[in-house]
C-alpha cells in the first residue's frame, strides 16, 4: 500500500494515466470515424493527424538539442515498427482471419514487451507487479472479445 | 510440412511488432527527450504513408468521419507523447506498457455516453481487472 502511494507521486505514473485517457479518446473517434473510411485511408489520415503534434514539437528546445544517434534510430525504428504492426494487423483481417483471435491475439504484444524487457533491460518487477501485467493481459483479453 | 494460414503469421508479425516497439520506446527515451522520441517516431510512420494512400477515395469520405479520424490521429500522438513521456520519467518497459494497454477500460465508461452502447458482463469484468492492475502495476 506505501509502494502504490509513493508511485502515486512519480511523474511515470501520471503521465500513463494521461496515456490511458489519450488512447482512449483515439479509440473512441477512430470507431466513429471508422464507420465510413476503411482501415488504410483511416491509417494515412491518422499519421496525417500525428504531424502537427510533431511539428510544435520541434519549436521544443529539449527536442531540438538532441544529437544522439542512437536514439534518434531507435525512435525511427519505434515508428516504423508500429507502422510495420498495423500494416500486418490490416493484412490478417484481409486474409480471412478470425477478428476476435487476430485482436486478441496481437492485443497480447505488452506480454512480448514484458519479456523483452526483462531479458534486454533487465528489469525487475516485484511480485505485484507481475500479477498487475497478468491482470492487465486478462483486462485486455476481456476487451478484446 | 503443415502450411500455416497467411492471417497466422501477419497476426504473429503484429504482434511482435507492437512488442518491440514498447521496448523501442524505452531504449529511445533513455537517451532522447520524449519530445524528440515523438517527432522520429511519427517521421517513421510518415515513411509509410505512400502505402496506404487511399488516393482519390480520399474525396469520398464526409469531412466528418475525415475529422474524427484526425482528430483520433492527433490524440494517438499525444498519448505517444505521454507514453514516451512516463518512460524517460522513470517508469520501466515492463509496467508501463502493460499499464497503458488498458485504455480500452475507458472506452467502456465513456462508450455508453458518447456511442449509447451499454457495458457488458464481459467489459466490466475487463474494467475491475484493469483498475486491479493498475493498482498493482503502481505498487
Amino acid at each position: 500500500m506505501q509502494t502504490t502511494e509513493s508511485a502515486l507521486k512519480t511523474r511515470w505514473f501520471w503521465y500513463s494515466i494521461v496515456t490511458v485517457i489519450g488512447w482512449a479518446g483515439w479509440a473512441l473517434f477512430l470507431k466513429l470515424g471508422s464507420e465510413e473510411i476503411p482501415s488504410d485511408a483511416s491509417l494515412f489520415l491518422q499519421t496525417a493527424g500525428m504531424v502537427p503534434l510533431a511539428l510544435v514539437l520541434l519549436f521544443n528546445r529539449a527536442a531540438r538539442g538532441t544529437k544522439d544517434k542512437k536514439g534518434i534510430v531507435y525512435s525511427l525504428l519505434n515508428g516504423a515498427i508500429t507502422g510495420l504492426g498495423i500494416l500486418s494487423l490490416l493484412a490478417a483481417y484481409r486474409s480471412g482471419g478470425n477478428t476476435a483471435v487476430v485482436s486478441v491475439t496481437s492485443s497480447l504484444y505488452p506480454l512480448v514487451t514484458f519479456a523483452l524487457a526483462l531479458v534486454v533491460l533487465h528489469e525487475k518487477l516485484t511480485k505485484k507487479q507481475i500479477l498487475g501485467v497478468v491482470l492487465a493481459t486478462v483486462s485486455i483479453v476481456l476487451f478484446s472479445l | 510440412m503443415p502450411q500455416v494460414a497467411p492471417w497466422l503469421i501477419y497476426t504473429l508479425i503484429a504482434l511482435v511488432s507492437f512488442g518491440i516497439a514498447g521496448l523501442l520506446q524505452k531504449l529511445s527515451t533513455d537517451r532522447v527527450s520524449a519530445e524528440s522520441a515523438v517527432i522520429w517516431l511519427v517521421v517513421g510512420f510518415v515513411i509509410l504513408e505512400p502505402l496506404v494512400y487511399p488516393g482519390s477515395a480520399l474525396r469520398h469520405y464526409s469531412n466528418r468521419s475525415i475529422a474524427f479520424v484526425l482528430l483520433a490521429g492527433i490524440l494517438n500522438a499525444a498519448g505517444t507523447w505521454t507514453v514516451l513521456a512516463a518512460m524517460r520519467n522513470g517508469g520501466k518497459a515492463s509496467v508501463v506498457v502493460p499499464m497503458t494497454a488498458v485504455y480500452p477500460m475507458v472506452v467502456c465508461v465513456i462508450a455508453p455516453l458518447v456511442l449509447h452502447e451499454p457495458i457488458t458482463l464481459v467489459q466490466g469484468a475487463g474494467i475491475a481487472c484493469g483498475l486491479g492492475a493498475i493498482f498493482l502495476l503502481a505498487s
